[in-house]
């Protein structure tokens, strides 16, 4: 993705449908992404003995500072690519994954 | 009653704390010493002062309320000791004096 | 798509910042109003201005109540559209409780009724509620509108935006966005430590209003990360509801074996059982609490299948003097009175949950530390209000050469979330004391009064605020202001003249819910016409310079490096 005008203060600042590409990876991506940490890590936790309220509990602790961690390297990694398939693919196989390991638990 | 008292003690200490750390730096130290320096001496027993009265404070609100409410207490108490200082500091600076009275 | 770290983090602070500013303002602000709101209730409703009261008897006061009470008009209108076919004439009642801290003169009751045929949710239910006072039984007239916990608290929750739950969704969009912003700001704040008590509000435009904004958001740092962290934890159902939908067989098969070890069914029976005393089990609940060194009084109260032959009884202790908000349930056989279960000491995880949870609801009983929220949530408004600000000067006089009005809307809108926000509530404050009581849907109409006050203030904004084009400052700020202090002072004097309480009477008294509330409404009329005049001689001095710092804009460099 190219970045476009370069204002007077020498900052460049990149286009529009680059931003909203941007955003969209930020918001959408760790959503998904934080979607798979909370199902995988129910999933685990059930493994490992817990109780389900217990790790749910646990999980809805951990999963608001995992979104913000995304969200914030959505912004900082340098490939577009990148950030959708680690945020957003990544996420949704973990979401798999939890899911079929929390059936077979059932 | 007595909890009220060793709360107004634990707001004084971190009133008092923040007050000597803030002044333990050098552009607030200039701010009540004019361009006199802030010796590497002072400025040490100036934060030692400010962490000390800043745990007195910790101390005295474990004393007044059950632990978990008084982490909340004390932590919340020196976020308004710090604002109340960098107000004071921005507009009647000269009332922080009686805090370094005792260096020369 | 940035040349380094801070310039991306830069840039996140800034446009997130600037969007979610404003609604963040709003949810900051009534937040803020929100550690008070029964305080504030009773000075909307003077009819509820007596002391806090225990909850009065179950078998005598309470039953006859509940008994009585009927499904929501309005729930039962919506129910129509979720269900296939008729709802029946009576709605099935399922449950009912009640819930009372050391603040509330009033008692809340509420009943849950079951709407059956919902294909989509067969745990479909519709409520019903009823305010009384405690002493005598007597319920108040339902379209009495609580200003305090029936419409600031909801107004920072939600919004008051209840299609689809958006308005849930947008604060909690907006809290994760606040702590993204004060991650990226404590990056591009270099000099956090170095600055930590820095304000100069000498220093003209630009840079004093950098240093407030530095100040109040690093000074106040811990408060700003655990409220918002805290409120998304609280409503995570809503944002990630697994429960409902991917983990919803393991959800259920753990309520069904928790109803088992526990004794506490799951599903009426369906036969029809008595009721025992009440009464009787909240002595025998009391008697334990005692026994496990921690006496108290009833926080939680509610009835589960009612008359039915597997309807319990679970009694919780209220929370006033911890953190956690209610603890320590025993539950008891609603046909005999027996003791099913007695919940033991809560395990590490439900313990922070509940300490966490605890700490954003405040049910404590702890007056310096509830003020002292309110002085860590004015200064989050104050921190974003200045970020605003910040922004608008920062991009006017560029603006305002081009020809292009970004800065003068967001200025605008700026006005309208800080004195706008405080006008609405005064607006509804005084609609309050003006109103007729026996006005038809009362409630109605203070929430118009509301409403109408904040779009007046955005269209005075958006027509007072030209000058930005020349880059001075909008005289929109001072007539708010100005407007500010006169609605304050109008809503104290209205207080006296329609109720009699005025504050001699209240001080003497020692009501202080009314007296407290009268004080901050005098103290914010004194500090509206301070900042009114503040800002008249400011624009009086240089009518035709830009009201900037005569040193020039801070460039991107200066704010970067702190």
């Amino acid at each position: 993705m190219s970045q476009t005008s370069t204002p007077a203060n020498g900052l460049t600042s990149p286009s529009g449908v680059h931003v909203a590409l941007r955003v969209s990876a930020g918001l959408i991506g760790s959503y998904a992404f934080a979607w798979g940490v909370i199902t995988l890590g129910i999933a685990l936790c059930l493994v490992l003995g817990l109780p389900y309220e217990d790790a749910k509990i646990l999980l809805y602790l951990l999963c608001f500072l995992v979104f913000v961690a995304a969200f914030c390297w959505a912004f900082t990694a340098q490939s577009l690519a990148r950030v959708w398939l680690t945020l957003a693919g990544g996420g949704g196989v973990m979401t798999l994954v939890g899911w079929l390991l929390a059936q077979g638990l059932n | 009653m007595v909890e009220g008292l060793l709360l107004v003690a634990a707001s004084l200490s971190a009133l008092c704390g923040m007050g000597w750390l803030a002044l333990a730096m050098k552009p607030h130290w200039e701010q009540l010493r004019g361009p006199t320096a802030l010796s590497a001496a002072a400025r040490r027993k100036l934060r030692a002062l400010g962490s000390a009265a800043l745990g007195a404070s910790l101390l005295l609100c474990l004393l007044a309320d059950h632990a978990s409410m008084a982490v909340l207490v004390w932590m919340m108490s020196v976020t308004g000791a710090a604002l109340a200082v960098a107000f004071t500091l921005a507009y009647r600076p000269s009332w922080l004096r009686w805090l370094i009275a005792w260096s020369r | 798509m940035f040349h380094s770290f801070r310039a991306a983090m830069t840039w996140v602070h800034t446009w997130f910042g600037l969007f979610f500013g404003f609604v963040l303002i709003v949810v900051f602000f009534f937040g803020s109003l929100s550690v008070f709101d029964r305080e504030i209730d009773r000075w909307a409703l003077p009819e509820t201005r007596f002391a806090p009261q225990p909850m009065p008897s179950f078998d005598t006061m309470l039953r006859p109540i509940f008994e009585k009470i009927e499904p929501d008009e309005e729930e039962v209108a919506a129910a129509h559209s979720r269900v296939i076919g008729e709802l029946p004439a009576k709605l099935p009642l399922m449950n009912w409780s009640a819930y009372t801290t050391h603040r509330d003169p009033v008692l809340e009751l509420y009943a849950e009724f079951a709407v059956k045929n919902n294909p989509k949710d067969p745990r479909d239910h519709v409520h019903g509620h009823v305010t009384i006072d405690p002493r005598n039984g007597q319920s108040l007239p339902l379209d009495q509108l609580k200003l305090g916990s029936r419409f600031f608290y909801p107004m920072h929750i939600s919004l008051h935006l209840h299609w689809l739950d958006l308005g849930y969704w947008i604060v909690g969009l907006a809290a994760l966005m606040l702590l993204v912003a004060l991650v990226s700001g404590a990056v591009i704040h270099r000099k956090l430590l170095r600055e930590f008590f820095t304000f100069r509000p000498d220093k003209a435009g630009q840079r004093s209003r950098l240093d407030l904004h530095n100040l109040t958001g690093v000074v106040a740092l811990p408060f700003h990360v655990l409220f918002p962290l805290t409120g998304l934890v609280i409503f995570a159902g809503i944002y990630f509801p697994v429960s409902e939908t991917l983990l919803q067989p393991n959800a259920q098969q753990h309520e069904r074996r928790e109803a088992q070890t526990r004794g506490l069914a799951f599903a009426p029976a369906g036969v029809r059982a008595p009721m025992a005393s009440v009464d009787a089990m909240v002595t025998e609940a009391k008697r334990r609490w005692a026994e496990r060194g921690m006496p108290g009084e009833v926080g939680f109260l509610t009835v589960t299948h009612v008359g039915d032959a597997n309807g319990y009884v679970s009694i919780f202790r209220a929370g006033s003097d911890r953190v956690t908000l209610v603890g320590q349930g025993v539950h008891f056989k609603a046909a005999t009175g027996r003791v099913l279960y007695e919940e033991p000491a809560p395990n590490a995880i439900r313990s922070v949950n509940e300490f966490l949870t605890g700490l954003h609801l405040q049910h404590f009983r702890h007056w310096l530390l509830r003020w002292l929220y309110v002085v860590g949530g004015l200064s989050g408004c104050v921190c974003m209000a200045t970020g605003l600000c910040f922004f608008v000067s920062k991009r006017k006089r560029r603006h305002a050469a081009q020809g292009v009005s970004g800065a003068r809307w967001v200025e605008a809108f700026a006005i309208a979330s800080v004195t706008g926000t405080v006008l609405a509530t005064l607006g509804i404050l005084n609609a309050n004391r003006i109103l007729p009581t026996d006005l038809p849907d009362r409630g109605g109409w203070e929430e118009k009064a509301f409403w109408g006050t904040w779009l007046l203030t955005l269209l005075h904004a958006a027509v007072r605020s030209g000058p930005a084009r020349c880059a001075l400052l909008a005289p929109a700020w001072r007539e708010q202001c100005w407007a500010v202090a006169a609605l304050a002072l109008s809503a104290v004097l209205l207080n006296w003249a329609t109720t009699g309480d005025h504050l001699l009477r209240t001080l003497t008294r020692g009501y202080w819910p009314v007296a407290g509330f009268d004080l901050v409404l005098l103290a914010v009329s004194a500090i509206a016409t301070l900042s009114a005049r503040k800002l008249g001689r400011a624009e009086r001095s240089a009518p035709n310079t830009p009201q900037d710092d005569s040193g020039g804009d801070l460039s991107e460099a200066e704010v970067a490096h702190g």
